[in-house]
């Protein structure tokens, strides 16, 4: 029993545009979120526990420098993921809490940058400061390295 | 104090505010954050008794003012309030962070509980217009010492990603004349002022998060011979907790409140009971609606209690508050209040804002 012409061009269809998401998904680099810091910055690593205590205000000190976090308002979802990854909470806690604790307790909250190429001068001309972007912009940066990853999206 | 004094008091705050606001760019590890929190508020009384000493109504607006200041360890934190009824300096720290502790001296908010150290002034980060009572400021018929002059030592322990916190205080009191009378910070050798000390012990289920549950005790000597007693002996205690979701936040206190009122001749000891819950669900990212029940147990006979017949004992009140544009809170609230010769519904509305 032989198939129709037509039938045998569907298939082939199929075959090729199956081979193409498979070929394509393969390429697509995964993309990941990222602490990062000035390259010539002495820290070498930092637990995700750490990190949270630094972005909610906890003075931190590493060789001798106070680490300064900076929040990377240019991109919403790089700051929902981390506030929701590694705060563990909403923005709207998050900033309360920030809030609060300057209230509070007289500690200083972290300055937000909208504009990215701010934020990268910053962490340049910052010493001990540290932020967070997306792995495939960081490729972009010279002069930034990476401490870790703070997340990776699964579905890539 | 008289107006003179007020305007006096209200030049110094300036200066000093203004000091802050236009010192010299930061240098090296100094860093400053400053807050603003302008309001403007409208209160509606309804039912009240003929003979009642409250107005029907009731206008407010001011601006609260808050800097702060760290340079490698040392620290400054000052609140100012300016506002139609009142101008005063509510706090004024300097400290010194030593690992996970903060020593501080100056004028603070008294940790007696949760709300007073995690809101006061600045109406814009609670979420209801009014004050559970028992919390009120001095300056509102509160009953209880809302700030102290002295030293204040707090800071917080981790453990298997928990937190154990404390604060302590040991500084002076007010001073009952027509209502409490903390320490003036431009005037500190006015009044007369008597041993205050606080302890507060809390727990975080997850350190530095929002949610947190405590018990404190206070002890405070009020002198108040303009009452006709030489000193009233003041010891509360209590337990507090405030759990928070994604949409929901439940804030609760309990207060046990002693007093001993005494003359040359005799020692009067009373004591009462009163807590407050508050409930607050979000049910989207701008509107929040909220609810609080208060009450006052042991209140009817109460010789404390006499002395402030305008504290509201026991009150119900809901509310809802939108946050719009960026960091500006609209708010309505209703409320029925029993006082000691009096009870009245109250309509609140307040515009709050932060800059």
């Amino acid at each position: 029993m032989c198939m129709k012409p037509a039938r045998i061009r569907t298939l082939f269809l199929y075959l090729c545009l199956s081979a193409i998401c498979i070929s394509s998904a393969a390429q697509t680099p995964q993309r990941s979120l990222l602490l990062v810091c000035s390259g010539n910055a002495k820290i070498e690593h930092l637990s995700h526990a750490d990190v949270r205590k630094i972005f909610l205000g906890v003075p931190m000190i590493i060789d001798q420098v106070r680490l300064k976090p900076l929040l990377n308002a240019s991109d919403p979802l790089a700051t929902d993921v981390f506030l929701q990854q590694i705060i563990f909470m909403s923005k709207r806690q998050y900033e309360r809490q920030l809030l609060s604790r300057t209230f509070r307790l007289g500690d200083q909250r972290p300055p937000e940058y909208e504009d990215n190429d701010m934020l990268v001068r910053a962490l340049l001309d910052t010493p001990g400061s540290l932020s967070y972007m997306w792995s495939e912009q960081l490729e972009y940066q010279t002069g930034l390295k990476s401490l870790g990853v703070l997340w990776t999206d699964s579905k890539n | 104090m008289d107006h003179n004094d007020y305007r006096v008091g209200f030049l110094y705050g300036l200066i000093a505010v203004t000091s802050i606001l236009y010192s010299p760019p930061s240098q090296g590890e100094s860093t400053s954050d400053y807050l603003l929190f302008p309001h403007i508020g409208a209160s509606f009384l309804s039912g009240l008794a003929d003979d009642s000493s409250l107005d029907n109504d009731d206008y407010n607006y001011g601006v609260d003012l808050f800097a702060t200041s760290e340079f490698k360890n040392f620290l400054f934190l000052g609140e100012l309030l300016l506002s139609a009824d009142e101008q005063e300096i509510e706090r004024i720290q300097v400290g010194w962070r030593v690992g996970d502790s903060k020593f501080w001296l100056g004028r603070f908010h008294n940790p007696v509980g949760y709300w007073n150290s995690q809101f006061h002034h600045g109406s814009y980060m609670q979420t209801s217009i009014s004050r559970p009572s028992i919390v009120e400021f001095e300056e509102n018929n509160g009953l209880l010492p809302m700030h102290l002059t002295g030293l204040l030592i707090e800071g917080i322990k981790e453990h298997d990603t928990h937190g154990f916190g404390y604060a302590l205080a040991v500084a002076t009191g007010p001073e009952l004349s027509d209502q409490l009378e903390p320490l003036d910070v431009l005037e500190p050798a006015s009044g007369s002022h008597e041993l205050g000390l606080t302890l507060n012990l809390f727990y975080e289920p997850v350190i530095y998060s929002p949610s947190r549950y405590g018990l404190y005790i206070n002890y405070t000597e009020i002198p108040a011979v303009s009452n006709g007693f030489d000193e009233i002996r003041q010891i509360i205690a209590g337990v507090y907790g405030n759990w928070e979701s994604q949409r929901w936040r439940l804030t609760g206190s309990a207060f046990y409140v002693r007093n001993e009122l005494q003359t040359t001749t005799e020692i009067q000891t009373d004591s009462f009971s009163s807590g407050y819950v508050q409930a607050e669900y979000i049910p989207n990212g701008r509107w929040t609606i909220f609810g609080r029940v208060e009450s006052t147990f042991g209140d009817a006979n109460d010789a404390y209690l006499a002395l402030f017949p305008q504290h509201v004992n026991d009150r119900i009140l809901g509310g809802v508050r939108l946050d719009a544009f960026d960091r500006h809170a609209f708010t309505l609230e209703f409320s029925d209040n029993r006082a000691r010769g009096d009870s009245y519904g109250q309509f609140m509305l307040q515009w709050d804002a932060m800059f």
